[in-house]
């Protein structure tokens, strides 16, 4: 990957610093206009017959998505210049009942944190409890993972929503769909620190129903994870695949309700990335049948 | 904070007495009940759906089933008013219709309904035919178990029932409700809330659909008010206009009662919705 296939200046009004300048290379590289890459791996042994998540599999899955996004010539290049040895990393989970982040992935982001570099007792992974977490309080760099699924009051349960644990009062951001959700991003906690989105998509969920939310019958394999530096483009990625599948499921034209419209305005409004699939430079790791994007 | 409803019942009934065993599906736990403060420790993410109804208890009980099968998890939620029960599964109902309480539907394994001021949900983990029935037999043993029925609030009569999709109807009193069915833009333009109760609903006209919502004031000051904060973001003047997402019109229903037209495929299309809505012969 090149410089210029960030979105630089998004990918500057999220990250700063020291981070963009080390996924940017040469500065000055990035164009206005460049697209945002987004990879996405799918791989079919990811989860077994019985629906559990092969650690080693996704692990790989993680890297191969990694090494393609910073265009490095292994997982461990792509890594080191995530992060950097002097970093305390938070890795924000997700930990919703029915559907979490997957702990075998957790532990893959993890291992590859402490691989290049930064010491085991400067990284954690958590998610409630991410304001009192004593690495994630004082953390210089943030990974965010975590799986997609419909949400009552944003539409869609995000990468950019990820974050709203780092408030005291989540309901601050519920206003019209939670359409605010990308100022999230420029809270001093959270600006500048986060260098990588990991939207889950092994089975994801396209609708939901009642008062737990879910229902077995709502989530379908799909065996990816989306990968990217800016949260919008990810996200964009990802809400795409799911209004795919809707229209797939319902046999008709059913968007996504509320409207999961944070996303778009968390790049137009918030500069964290760009969401038309033109802007976007979408690679494609694995295998292609129903991609649905 | 979520939202308070001024005049919610806060003081729930006693404990329900529902079957310990139904279509071979057995109790696995005592029956548990949650309040407006500990409900997120029991619905993660969705809590803030039943306080925007006024919710004061949700009875809740699992029943394991047999070898192969999933459990069934029952919640009953007290509302703080027949009307709240009504509007909270018009917010929720999914699939098809089913003949029980004051109202019911069934989808994904679920079967929800209301009767008096209760909102049920009977929840089949694993959907199968025999949870089905399980379900089922679990739903018409908790309505039995309900003594009470209610009204539907008068307001839902106020929408025409011409072109009306009738899933659609929704009675809500809190903007967030509103939101997840009508995008109306940030900040509460119409006003919904505790003491402005709306219901709304999708129209099918002549070249697309249409919604309309009408909203209930506590008085005619706040209703003129709501109005002009309308207009004055939606409107040309007083007069119909055209936003990215269709035309909108507003007029009076009664000096307290207003109706919104949004996503109007036509001009034409809002102030006939609209003329339906205000003509009069509605409740």
């Amino acid at each position: 990957m090149t410089a210029s296939s960030l979105d630089r200046r998004g990918f500057l009004a999220v990250g700063g610093g020291a981070a963009a300048a080390t996924l940017l290379g040469a500065a000055g590289k990035g164009a206005a206009d460049a697209k945002a890459r987004v990879v996405l791996v799918r791989r079919r042994e990811v989860l077994g017959a019985d629906g559990r998540v092969n650690g080693p599999v996704i692990h790989s899955m993680l890297n191969e998505a990694v090494a393609a996004l910073l265009g490095a010539k292994d997982a461990g290049e792509a890594w080191r210049r995530l992060v950097k040895p002097a970093d305390v990393v938070g890795v924000k989970s997700n930990v919703w009942g029915p559907l979490p982040t997957p702990p075998e992935l957790e532990q893959a982001i993890r291992e590859e944190i402490v691989r290049a570099g930064v010491r085991p007792e400067d990284v954690a992974v958590d998610d409630r409890g991410v304001r009192s977490n004593p690495v994630f309080r004082r953390m210089t760099a943030l990974v965010n993972v975590r799986p997609m699924r419909t949400h009552a009051w944003s539409g869609l349960g995000t990468c950019l929503k990820n974050v709203i644990m780092f408030v005291d009062n989540p309901p601050d951001y519920h206003g019209d769909s939670c359409a605010t959700l990308g100022a999230l991003w420029q809270l001093p906690q959270i600006a500048g620190k986060v260098r990588l989105n990991v939207l889950v998509m092994l089975t994801p969920q396209f609708h939901s129903v009642g008062p737990h939310s879910f229902a077995k019958d709502l989530v379908w394999p799909y065996y990816g994870l989306i990968v990217g530096v800016q949260p919008a483009p990810v996200d964009a990625t990802g809400a795409r695949i799911v209004q795919a599948k809707r229209r797939q499921h319902f046999g008709a034209d059913r968007p996504i309700s509320p409207s999961p419209h944070h996303i778009e305005i968390a790049g137009s409004r918030y500069g964290l990335g760009p969401t038309e699939p033109a802007q976007i430079d979408l690679v494609r790791l694995g295998f292609a049948d129903d991609a649905l994007v | 904070m979520p939202m308070l409803l001024a005049g919610a019942v806060m003081i729930a009934t006693a404990l329900p007495t529902w079957p310990d065993e139904a279509a071979g599906w057995k109790a696995a736990a005592p029956p548990g009940r949650y309040d407006r403060r500990t409900i997120f420790e029991y619905i993660d993410g969705h809590g803030e759906v039943y306080l925007a109804y006024g919710m004061s208890a949700c009875d809740t009980r699992r029943y394991a089933g047999p070898e192969g099968e999933g459990d069934v998890v029952v919640d009953a939620f007290e509302m703080a008013s027949p009307a709240d029960a009504f509007g909270v599964f018009t917010h929720s109902r999914e699939g098809e219709p089913v003949d029980l309480g004051q109202g019911a539907s069934y989808a994904y394994g679920t079967l929800f309904f209301w009767k008096g001021r209760h909102f049920v949900s009977v929840y089949a983990e694993r959907e199968s035919e025999r949870a089905r029935g399980a379900v089922m037999a679990l739903g018409r043993a908790v309505a039995a178990s309900i003594g009470e029925t209610g009204d539907p609030p008068a307001l839902a009569l106020r929408l025409p029932r011409e072109g009306l999709d009738e899933t659609s109807l929704v009675y809500l009193r809190h903007p967030r409700i509103l939101e997840a069915h009508v995008p109306v833009g940030p900040d509460n333009p119409l006003g919904v809330g505790p003491q402005a109760p709306a219901v709304t609903g999708r129209y099918r006209t002549g070249a697309g659909t249409a919604d309309l919502v009408v909203v209930e004031y506590a008085d005619e000051v706040t209703a003129v008010a709501a109005a002009a904060g309308f207009a004055g973001r939606f409107l040309d003047g007083d007069r119909p206009a055209h936003g990215d997402d269709g035309w909108r019109a507003s007029g009076p229903v009664t000096s307290r009662v207003r109706a919104y037209v949004l996503r109007a495929p036509s001009r034409a299309a809002a102030l006939a919705l609209l003329a339906e809505v205000t003509k009069g012969g509605h409740p």
